[in-house]
This record gives structure tokens, sequence and C-alpha cells, in this order.
């Protein structure tokens, strides 16, 4: 009997246990068509800018720069694209799914692609940047759409592109010329700013292949040097972040080209970037990176036009030699000795024989001798006397051993690695690139 | 008793379980996602025919996320499919059952545009997972299309293709040994196998009896570089490669005796491979070798 009963109990039980509940869901829609409409809204907001989208992208700002770009999405799953670097447009093929969260992902190879690319920026490792981006929100009137990157969650921000904004892209590489001046006669690095309530100036150097400035300034109660990557616009360039001090922040600049100079654009705030001939903040630690033991040393591989006119002077029957057809000519200086090569293979050697620290980045050269029996030089002694007591041998012999000094600067340049300029004091027109 | 029990069981069974539920429409997106013209080329070429998922959109679930890559590029991506049906699957295809590549093909293949650099600063060209997967780099360092190019851009740009279809033979190789070992006497040839294998060049790698560089690594990758390099030469080549290895003695004169000792394990090698590749597969890797090499000569353009 006992058996029946808990037979009859289990039947009981497995009657009521298999009715089906109605599970009151606090949502009208499945999960699955709730994920569709959402992505539906993203990709609804990608398609509604009818000139597409303009996004400054900060792939690293740790490292690098930030790159611009248009970007124009299309029912079909193509972007169409181009960025400040400038050239061509191009297109990949783009994606809004969910994953762990909704994500717009660029699918296939394009300018937005060299953001990963391990054969550009650090070797085998790229710039940084990711190809998967999750939405995060609409600004209000759904003209800008926030995004970051999926992994390492840097920001990724489309703003609505204006009608101009494919031409305006196009003027991006200008404005890194106009920051390089190079082939000028001005001293390439002494981009100094100057704002309106500010005490001090703020000089930068740019580094090129990674868009991004090491600025000195003083914030008021100290000296501080740091890295400032970036971002090319079609007028000028911005800061990554804006710098402030006396509670004025400065971040935009506009190029002005009558007066070849970065005018700030922050609203309330006047200044510029100017080229000058000083270096107003003592660069912290720059004679050691220059003359410490086991320092950069080598030799100088670039000299201002107007160092080269100086030697040319010296013996001008002659002229300089020319090493094939580059502009350079065949001499050297490398911190021990500065070798001047002629076009009848002669050659004057100036030894230093002592440099002397005078600040945190100027050096003193102390004159050592004319060297007579050197490889290449034919000269005899009063040849070389002659030559260094004529007007350009004391020019030159004044501005090498001068008591200013010479001011080192740490630039770093795509084509050289890190490097430094070092600029004569009593003429900044003179100048070498180490 | 228990038959009323069990009748009593059967009908609250029969109960419970009736009942017409609306479940409706399906939560599961079933439609067919649009195609671009590459998505139904690949279709038509690889997924009908041979039952073949070729991924080339950027997947992060495919690839080592602590590499950094890029994705392939579009324009790449049929001339590279179409060449690698030309000089891989249909010569198999025409040299084994019918049944073969159906069978070992791998089921997906993954297409990268970047190199996919290692932490020691060597490349990995292609991997293959399980003999299901095939993952497939470089793609965007090649010019697919050689019309009208100088000689010596042809030239380059050949290299280059071969370089990716012969990682394509090489990790189909590794498909095969992961399915029927080769025989264990192969190791034994040449046994200087090491980690270092970048630190030498093909030419010193043949002279230690191994096909290149990376040969040196280990047995499997022995085998596979091999069969790759075989199936990717025509024979003359390749016994012209074997037939040069040349060691030289103290007074740099060639040392004829030491020289044979390189070749013998290369030939060796071919000789298991091509036994294997018969009575595994029932291939004939010469006349494989053969059917490819005029493929790759019209690609060439010679």
């Amino acid at each position: 009997m006992k058996k029946i009963y808990t037979y009859l109990i289990v039947c009981v039980v497995a009657f009521f246990a298999s009715c089906t509940s109605d599970f009151e869901s606090e949502f009208d829609l499945s999960p699955d068509e709730r994920v569709n409409i959402e992505l539906d809204e993203w990709q609804q907001a990608l398609l509604s800018s009818e000139t597409g989208w303009l996004a400054h992208y900060y792939p690293n700002p740790e490292l690098l720069g930030g790159f611009t770009y248009v970007l124009k999405f299309d029912d079909k799953g193509v972007v169409n694209m181009n960025w400040g670097v400038g050239d061509y447009e191009d297109s990949s093929l783009y994606s809004v799914t969910m994953l762990d969260r909704p994500l717009l992902i660029f699918e296939t190879y394009s300018k937005f692609s060299k953001m990963t690319d391990p054969e550009l920026g650090k070797d085998g490792k790229g710039f940084g940047g990711e190809l998967e981006f999750a939405f995060k929100k609409f600004s209000v009137n759904k003209d800008t759409i926030y995004l970051e990157e999926r992994v390492n969650k840097d920001p990724f921000i489309l703003v609505k592109a204006s009608t101009t904004a494919w031409d305006d892209i196009l003027k991006y590489p200008a404005m890194n010329k106009e920051i390089l001046r190079r082939n000028e006669k001005v001293v390439p690095f002494y981009l100094n700013l100057s704002v309106e309530g500010w005490d001090s100036k703020l000089n930068m150097v740019y580094y090129d292949d990674m868009q991004k400035l090491r600025i000195y300034y003083n914030d008021g109660e100290k000296d501080v040097a740091e890295y400032m990557p970036i971002n090319f616009t079609h007028q000028g360039f911005e800061f990554h972040h804006a710098v402030e001090i006396n509670g004025i922040a400065v971040r935009s600049f506009k190029y002005d080209e009558v007066n070849n100079q970065f005018d700030v654009l922050d609203e309330g705030v006047v200044g510029a970037f100017k080229y000058e001939t000083e270096c107003p903040i003592e660069i912290a630690g720059a004679y050691d990176i220059a003359f410490k033991p086991n320092g950069f040393g080598g030799s100088a591989n670039y000299m201002s036009p107007k160092m080269i006119e100086s030697f040319k002077n010296l013996n001008p029957a002659s002229g300089l030699r020319a090493i094939g057809y580059s502009p350079y000519f065949s001499g050297t200086f490398n911190m021990r000795n500065l070798t001047i090569g002629f076009e009848d293979w002669n050659d004057i050697e100036i030894k230093i024989s002592e440099f002397e620290k005078t600040s945190e980045n100027t050096v003193v050269f102390h004159f050592g001798e004319y060297v007579t029996d050197g490889y290449g030089v034919d000269f005899t002694e009063e040849e070389i006397n002659a030559m260094m007591d004529s007007e350009a041998g004391k020019l030159l012999y004044d501005i090498l051993f001068s008591e200013k000094g010479w001011t080192i600067v740490p630039v770093y340049l795509a084509e050289y690695g890190e490097t430094n300029y070092i600029v004569s004091n009593e003429d900044p027109e003179m100048y070498m690139h180490f | 008793m228990k038959r009323f029990i069990y009748i009593v069981i059967s009908f609250v069974i029969l109960f419970s379980s009736c009942g017409e539920e609306d479940l409706g429409k399906s939560l599961i997106d079933t439609s067919t996602p649009e195609l671009n013209e590459v998505d139904i080329w690949i279709r038509e070429n690889y997924t009908i025919p041979f039952n073949v998922e070729v991924k080339y959109k950027w997947d992060n679930s495919e690839v080592d996320n602590t590499k950094i890559l890029t994705p392939a590029a579009l324009d790449n991506i049929i001339p590279f499919l179409e060449g690698m049906k030309k000089v891989w699957i249909d010569p198999y295809f025409n040299n084994s059952d019918e049944s073969f590549m159906k069978r070992f093909i791998p089921k997906q293949i993954v297409l990268v545009g970047s190199h996919n650099y290692n932490d020691n600063g060597s490349i990995v060209l292609g991997q293959a997972e399980g003999g299901r997967k095939i993952t497939i780099f470089d793609l965007n360092y090649i010019n697919f299309n050689l019309e009208g190019l100088e000689p010596h851009e042809r030239s380059f740009n050949y290299r280059n293709i071969l370089r990716v279809f012969r990682t394509m033979h090489h990790e189909f190789g590794h498909i095969l040994h992961q399915t029927v070992a080769y025989p264990v006497e192969y190791a034994k040839i040449t046994t200087e196998y090491t980690s270092n294998w970048m630190n030498f060049y093909d030419s010193q790698a043949r002279k230690k009896g191994f096909i290149t560089g990376y040969s040196m690594l280990n047995p499997d990758e022995d085998f596979v570089e091999m069969l790759s390099h075989f199936l990717t030469m025509s024979n003359e080549d390749w016994n012209e490669q074997i037939d040069n290895i040349k060691i030289y003695d103290d007074n740099y004169d060639v040392d004829i005796e030491a020289s044979k000792v390189p070749k013998a394990a290369l030939r060796n090698k071919e000789k298991i491979i091509a036994d294997y590749m018969l009575q595994i597969w029932g291939i004939d890797i010469y006349k494989l070798q053969a059917e490819i090499a005029v493929l790759l000569e019209e690609l060439e353009g010679k």
C-alpha cells in the first residue's frame, strides 16, 4: 500500500510540475529582438550622416599623436574613408554586430587598418590601435556617436562631418610641413608658445614620425617636460589635452600664413607659436644625453646653410667638396674634431680640447689645435694659420669657441632616430644636427 | 496492482504533455546575410564543392589576440583563393581519389593581411589547427597580378606568391601527418633539430640535411617543409637543389665525401615521404609535382 501512495504522490507532483507557468518578462520583446533593434539603431545612426563622420583617433596616446579620418558608411556594409596623412580615398567592409557589446568592426584592410599594422610604428607592434569599437552613446541631437576601443577602451568619437570635411582633410599634410619648416633658414626647433597671462613661454620639439611633441615649460612652480600627442586639423593642429598655466588653458592652434606662426584658437585666449632665436627654458639633462660617457656621440650629419657658407669662405678658391649629388659636403664634426673637406681634396681639421658644461643644456667648446699631419690634410701650418686669420676664419673660430657656447636641444626625427641639435648661442642660424 | 500504477502514470504523463502552446516566431535569425561578390565567389568555388568556410573578414576570435595583425585586403581575396585552388586543391583532387580532398581539406580557411610576428622577430606564415582550420598570413604584401610587370618585378612578386602557396601546402601537410603519422624512421635521419632554427640560412640548413632553416625546428616541420618545397618546385629544380649541395674543406675545396651525407639524408627523407603519400593516401607525389610545376611555370610566365 505504501508503494501505491508513493507512486501516486510522484504522479501528482509530476503532473503539477509539468504545468507551464506563465513567466512574466520585464520586456515586451525577446532578447534576440531587443539586440536586433539596438544594432539597427546604431546602424541607422552611422547611416544618418550624408556627409559622413569625422574622427580624431589617438590609437595609442601614450606613444603617438592622433590620426584624423572621414568615414562614410553605406547600407551595403562598405565604409568609404580618407585620412589626414592625405592621399587617395579608400574603403573597407564594416559590420555592426553584437558580441560582448554592440560593436563596430572594420573588417577588411584599409587606411584604418594602418592603426594595427605591425609594419608601421613600433617594430612588430604597430601603432597600438584597434579594429573593433564598442558603441556607447549618441549625443542628444545624434550628431556625435561615442565609441571606445573594445580592448584598451580609448575613445573613438565620430562627429558628423561638415560639407567641406572631405576637401579639408586633404589640407592636413600641409600643416605637418608648416611645423617642420625644413629648408628654411630658421632654427627648426625654437618654436615657442607665448600666451597673454602666462609668465613664461612654452617650447616645443616636434617628433615627426610619431606626431607628438616634447614640450618644455614652467607651470609657475617648476619646470615641466612632457610628451604631448597632437592631431592635425585642416587649419593647424591641436594638443591631445590642454596645457593650463595660471588658469589659462590652450589646446587648439590655427596656422597664420601671413606671419608664419600658429595662433591660439581657444576662445578668449590670445597667443601664438612663433619661431624664435632662443630656447625659453633650460632643458634638464640635455648636456648629459649628448656628452656623458656612452652618450649618443656620432658625427653631425647635417649643418645649417649658414654654417656651410662659413666653411666655404675659408677657402673660396677651392670651394667645399660635395658628396656625390647630395646637399651635404665632405666634412664632419664629431665632438672632438671639426673636419672640413675642400674641392681640391685637401682638408682642414680643428681639434677641440675640452667640453665645458655651462648649464643643463649648454656647452662651451675649448680650442685644442689645428691638425697638420692628419689623413687628407696637406695644408702646411702657415697655410692653416693664414686661413684661420682671415675674416672668415676668425668668424668661424669666434662662433665655435664663443663663451656663450652652444645649446643642446634633444630632438627626435624619423629618419635619424633619437637625436640632438646643437645651436650656436652666438648666432642661432649656425647649428648642427647629430 | 503494478499494472494499475503504470496505467495511472501513463495517463498523467499523457495529459501533462498535451497542450498546444504558441511558441511564436523563431528567435534564431536564419536569414541569409547579404553576400557581396567575394562571398558569392567563395560560396561557388570553396563552400559548395568542398564544404569550406573562408573567413576573410576580421574576426578577433579567429586569431591570436596577443598578436598585432591586420585584416586582408578585399582585392586580394579572390586572386589568392583562385591561385590556391589551381596549385593546391585541383592538383590534389586530380591525383587522389575523389573523396580525399573533400575529406581532408580544412573546413575553415582564415585569411589575415599582415605578417604575424613572434617576439623573437621571426614571422609565422601560416597555422594549422587540428586538421580543421588553416590560417594564412601575409596576404597584403602580395601582388597577384603579374601582368605587365618588368621581369625583375615579376620575379619578386612571383617569389611572394610562391611563398604563400608553399605555406598552404605546408599547412596541409600538417593535416595529413596529424591524421596518419609518418614513419618514425623519418625523425632519425637528421637529428640536429633546434629551436634556434632562425639562425640558419636555408643554404646552411641544406648542408645539414634539412631542406630549409625552418625544417630544423622539429621532425613535423621538417616533414611538411620537405613536402611543400618538393611540391612547389619542378623535379628538375628539386634535383638540382639537392645535387648542388657542397661542403668545403679547410682549403675551400669541395669535400665530395662530406657533401654526400646531407644529399643522402634529403633523398632518404624524399623516399619516405613518397612512400608515405603513396601507401597511406594513394598519391604519387612525382605526378603531383609535375602537374603543379606546369601551373607554376604558367603563373611565372616562363
